[in-house]
Formats: structure tokens, sequence, C-alpha cells
């Protein structure tokens, strides 16, 4: 193989178009919703045990998940929200993503 | 925490009873076990409980382990831990939303219409999960 004859083209240079996010990029909210079964006080300390809410927050946040039937808890990268979503399932609370 | 013998007597049965959640054909407790975390996104739905259906599964069955074991010495005392007793909540919440769901209970005020001894069992399982909540808490 005759390397000196050999020219490498350039590489193209691609410049992301800044108005493209990749879905890893996205903040997914981590949403609660209202169930009939699940005690309030439950819920309160399972949004201070997952998520380290303070019991303030915790409290207003499963007051409006009573009272208007969902609330965000938590959000970030979609990997963690899954896994956000994961530990609100093993706790028996029903929990949904949304962008 | 000391258990009437005829609560624990209820108790033991609770593991194989989740176990069972699913079996039969349309159970209503099996929706509830699986709820879709992408609820307009039925593809990425079922690509997340691919994944995490079994790990979940397994989580769960760890727990009715560790709850059964923990009622084997319920009549001479047992102390748990922190990690042991929130397995016990998770097992204790799970038995409610299965028979909750099994009851048709979707709303609170389905509760007005629950059989007295269906409420009776929602609402002692629901006494022994806040009991047991007070504890963890104090």
């Amino acid at each position: 193989m005759n390397h000196s004859a050999m020219t490498m083209p350039e590489a193209p240079v691609v410049t992301p178009d800044t108005d493209e996010r990749t879905d890893t990029d996205l903040t997914w909210k981590v949403v609660v919703w209202n169930d009939p079964v699940n005690l309030f006080d439950y819920v309160i300390w399972v949004l201070m045990e997952l998520f380290g809410h303070s019991k303030d927050k915790a409290e207003r946040l499963t007051s409006q998940i009573h009272h208007e039937g969902r609330a965000i808890v938590n959000d970030g990268p979609r990997e963690q929200a899954e896994m956000d979503c994961y530990r609100l399932h093993r706790q028996g609370l029903w929990a949904t993503l949304e962008k | 925490m000391t258990l009437p013998a005829g609560l624990v007597d209820f108790l033991e049965d609770v593991p194989t009873a989740l176990d069972l959640v699913g079996k039969a054909e349309d159970d209503p407790a099996a929706d509830r076990f699986r709820v879709p975390i992408y609820p307009d996104d039925g593809e990425a739905n079922e690509e997340y409980w691919r994944w995490m259906g079994t790990e979940l599964d397994e989580s769960r069955a760890a727990d009715r382990s560790a709850f059964a074991t923990v009622l084997e010495s319920a009549e001479e005392g047992v102390v748990v831990s922190l990690g042991e007793a929130n397995g016990i909540l998770r097992v204790l919440v799970e038995i409610r939303l299965a028979l909750a769901a099994r009851l048709g209970v979707e709303v609170e005020e389905d509760y007005a219409d629950l059989d007295h001894t269906d409420a009776v069992v929602l609402d002692t399982l629901a006494e022994l999960q806040l009991l047991l909540l007070q504890a963890i808490g104090s």
C-alpha cells in the first residue's frame, strides 16, 4: 500500500442545529396521580424517602395530588425519571412521565 | 407491635395471594401492577416494561418472601430493620391495591358500596400500614 499517493478526504464538519435536542437533553417530569387506595400519610412518607423532599414540600405535593388529581414530584433526564417511576411503582404509587 | 392472632392468620395468606395477581384472565389487579408510565406512547411503554418488568416482579417477590419470614416469628415478637419495615409496607400496599382493584374501587366514593366485610379488611390493612408508618417515623 503506497500511503504517499493517498489523500484522505476531509471529513465533513457537522454543526448540530442549536434547535435540535436529543431525547436525553429533555427534562422529563415525574407525575404522581391520585388513587383511592394510597393513604395520605404514606404518600407524604414516600415522597420524603424517595426524593428527599422536606415534610412541608411532601405535604404540599400530596395535598395537590389529592385535590387536583396529580402533581409533578420530580424531574430530570429520561433515564433518571424512569428510575424515579420505577421506585414509585415499587412503593405502589401511580406514576407516569411527561415532557 | 403485637399483632392479633387472627390478623396474623390472614396476613400469612397475603404473599400467596399476591403471587396469583395476573394469573387469572382479566384480573383487574394486574393492570394496577403494570401502570403505563408513558400513557401516550405505547411503544415506549412496552419497552420500559420489557426492561423493568422483571426487576420489579423480582423486587416484589423478595418483599413477599421477607414478609412471610417476619410473620413466621410474629408470635414470638420480631425486630425488623428500617429496610425490612419498608418492605412490609410495600406488601401491605400491594395487597390493598390488589383487593381494591378486584372489588371495583376506582374512586374514593366506591368504598361506600363495599360489602361490610370487604371494607373491614381494607380498613384493617390500612390501620396496620399507618401503625407501621408511625413506628418507622418514631
